[in-house]
């Protein structure tokens, strides 16, 4: 497999260990007309200083709620309604909305799918990022003006004085995701929450934002969520991996240890079905049969059962708990992992072990 | 940093302009390159000329009688006296009244041309006020929701339901009739339309990304709606202002007409033309003296609206 070539050993940045944000047991809910929707319910990971979480999952698994919950951007008929967010040793969740708002943008920021709508379009780039200063750092306006020169040259845009007073219009996806960070890390935050950053980029511009989110965070001992849907991306770059199902954690664990010792099925079924950018013949893609369910409609028990190759008797009747697996690599909600009746660390093993209920 | 700067300049989708772009000078630029923009500005030049230049362009008093400034039957000051144009061949005996004079001998184009200050006038008040009050209950009823919304909406509905001008005749009615009172009437009728512009800007613009974006920064409520949403929801409010003052021009002429906004012996196109309205067969200038005044006015005011539309819509900024 081409895991081991994208993952090289990488410098640690920072004081390793030290958590930045732990979240405990986040649930967050919508009221629909048809009823309460569990976006989140029970989410449990951590983050660590300097280093980047890879957040991912199939679409609507409620990654992007769990990164407006973290920000309490939820707005009504959404709810948080349970858990911990603890960042920095304070419960976020406990903060009035003063000192929520001072946080955002100072010391947790957030870069969303869209960099051009993310960015107000009847004010320069210039000015926004002049806002950004002033609203944190106090900054004057002739100051705010040579401090967001820096910070767009600091992102790698070309002619940044001049640059300062184009339209968002006038960029290109991967110029304004570039603004997007620097207005992100223009007051020097400890995390960033990236959500599909560059999901909407052409596959170069890609790999170049990438390539600056690992500088950024290098430099000013960054911590990441990076939320995506490419593998690859968080093969290359993640220190840490949360894998998330239906709302719920499927897995938690080292990087390494998801990538070469992982422990639930939906996570082996996850890394068989991409292709890493380094498909060779006679290596076979195994997708996962099936489609992710409803919120509204959660099956029974563990949600992935009706996809689940793995699946017994009990996974149909208890949800299993999100716990620490046997084996001590990784955190995982599956009974006969948790069991320890299950061995996934070849690569494959979910289509060629696979068993019948 | 040196690494990805070279490949960012490769990734530049449109080369630098030479100068940077400015949303105010770009506005103007797409504003003056239109047909109907430009038609609408020559034709408010026009009145706007007038307004300004009133003593120089009229020959005689907006109000003046002219048997009081010296004329007599003789030299033609008689009730709705006929054009009379010494270049056109009216008797030299005669003086000349370009327009004409009205029932009570004052002469017909100094009062039109007068009247543009009063028509101005109550077309930005009457608007300003309308959209003021229009954009911060707009922006209420969008911005808090709930029952603020339900109540402000409900009142604008209450007031969409009569039609435009028995209203304000009733509002007037209640004030009593004098110009400021018609602007008021006028005004007030107009509020719904803007706090309904505004209520669906805000409605739309607060679920843009770039609003979500700027909460992720630290950006307050007060932020949200003063520096992200109000300036996108200007372009509808302007290009509805714009129109909006013609309909109002009309409406507090109408108002005039029926004698219920500008009093005698004040001059007012709306006014003019209902003290005229009885003498319309023998004295058709009269009527469409002021009434080509209003219309030019109305028509420049509908031109720019539509001119501004387009121009203000920042994805056309080339
Ligand atoms: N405003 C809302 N009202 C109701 N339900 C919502 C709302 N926002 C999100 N949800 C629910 O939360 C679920 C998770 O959404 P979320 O946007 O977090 O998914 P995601 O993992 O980010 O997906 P994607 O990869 O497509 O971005 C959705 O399936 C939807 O049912
Ligand atoms: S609990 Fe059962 S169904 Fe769920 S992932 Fe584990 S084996 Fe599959
Ligand atoms: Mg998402």
């Amino acid at each position: 497999m081409s895991i081991s070539e994208l993952r090289e050993p990488r410098r640690r940045v920072g004081t390793t260990g030290e958590r930045l944000l732990d979240v405990r047991g986040l649930r967050t809910s919508f009221t629909t007309r048809d009823g309460v929707v569990r976006a989140v319910d029970g989410i449990d990971f951590h983050v660590n200083r300097g280093e980047i979480l890879g957040l991912v999952g199939e679409s609507g698994c409620g990654k992007s709620v769990t990164s407006l919950s973290i920000l309490r951007l939820i707005a009504p008929p959404g709810r948080i309604e349970a858990g911990e967010l603890i960042f920095d040793g304070r419960d976020l969740l406990k903060l009035d909305s003063r000192q929520m708002r001072e946080l955002r943008g100072n010391r947790i920021s957030m870069i969303f799918q869209q960099p051009t709508s993310s960015l107000n379009p009847v004010f320069s780039v210039g000015r926004q990022l002049e806002e950004v200063l002033e609203l944190h750092r106090n900054m004057k306006r002739r100051a705010a003006r040579d401090r967001a020169a820096e910070l767009m040259r600091m992102v790698g845009i070309p002619d940044p004085v001049r640059r300062l007073d184009a339209f968002p219009h006038a960029l290109s996806g991967g110029m304004a995701q570039r603004v997007m960070i620097a207005m992100a890390l223009a007051c020097e935050p400890e995390l960033l929450i990236a959500d599909e950053p560059t999901t909407a980029l052409d596959v170069t511009t890609q790999e170049q934002i990438i390539d600056l989110l690992q500088e950024m965070q290098a430099e000013f001992n960054l911590s990441i969520i990076l939320i995506t849907h490419d593998l690859g991306v968080v093969a290359r770059v993640a220190n840490s991996i949360l894998v998330m199902y239906a709302g719920r954690p499927a897995e938690f664990g080292e990087a390494d240890d998801i990538f070469y010792r992982c422990s639930h099925p939906y996570t082996r079924g996850l890394l068989d079905s991409v292709d890493y950018g380094a498909y060779r013949p006679g290596e076979h893609l195994h997708p996962i049969a099936g489609v992710p369910p409803r919120l509204d409609q959660l099956p029974p028990g563990c949600a992935f059962h009706p996809r689940c190759l793995y699946a017994e008797p009990i996974c149909r009747d208890s949800v299993p708990e999100f716990g620490r697996v046997p084996s001590g690599h990784t955190v995982a909600a599956c009974h006969p992992a948790l069991a320890g009746r299950l061995n996934l660390h070849r690569a494959g093993a979910h289509a060629s072990g696979a068993r019948e209920l | 940093m040196a690494s990805t700067a070279p490949l960012a300049e490769q990734s530049l989708d449109q080369p630098l302009v030479a100068r940077p772009a400015n949303l105010w000078r770009d506005t103007l630029r797409n504003l003056l390159g239109q047909r109907s923009a430009q038609a609408g500005l020559v034709l408010l030049g026009v009145v706007l000329l007038m307004a300004v230049a009133a003593p120089i362009l009229a020959t005689h008093g907006e109000t003046t009688n002219m048997l009081d400034a010296g004329e007599t039957r003789a030299t033609g000051a008689v009730r709705n006296a006929a054009p009379c144009i010494h270049l056109l061949g009216c008797a030299a005996s005669k003086s000349q009244h370009i327009l004409g004079l009205d029932s009570n001998l004052r002469d017909e184009y100094s009062r039109v041309i007068y009247a543009s200050r009063v028509s101005l006038e109550v077309g930005f008040f009457t608007v300003g006020i309308a959209i003021i009050i229009g954009t911060v209950l707009g922006a209420i009823a969008g911005y808090a929701g709930g029952w603020a919304d339900n109540l402000v909406m409900r009142v604008m509905d209450v007031l969409l339901a009569f039609p435009a001008l028995v209203l304000a005749i009733a509002i007037v009615t209640v004030l009593g009739p004098s110009l400021i009172n018609a602007q008021i009437a006028v005004a007030i009728v107009g509020i719904p339309v803007y706090a309904r512009v505004m209520r669906a800007s805000v409605l739309s613009i607060r679920e843009r990304d770039f609003v979500t974006a700027s909460r992720a920064l630290g950006a307050s409520s007060y932020d949200i709606l003063l520096r992200r949403i109000l300036p996108n929801a200007l372009t509808p409010l302007i290009v509805q202002g714009t129109l909006g003052i013609a309909g109002a021009i009309l409406d507090v002429a109408a108002l005039s007409f029926l004698g219920l906004g500008s009093q005698p012996p004040a001059a007012d196109w709306g006014s003019m033309i209902g003290d005229a309205r009885n003498v319309v067969f023998v004295a058709p200038w009269l009527v469409l003296a002021p009434g080509a005044a209003i219309a030019i006015m109305v028509l420049g005011f509908n031109l720019l609206g539509d001119g501004l539309r387009d121009a203000l819509d920042p994805r056309l900024n080339r």
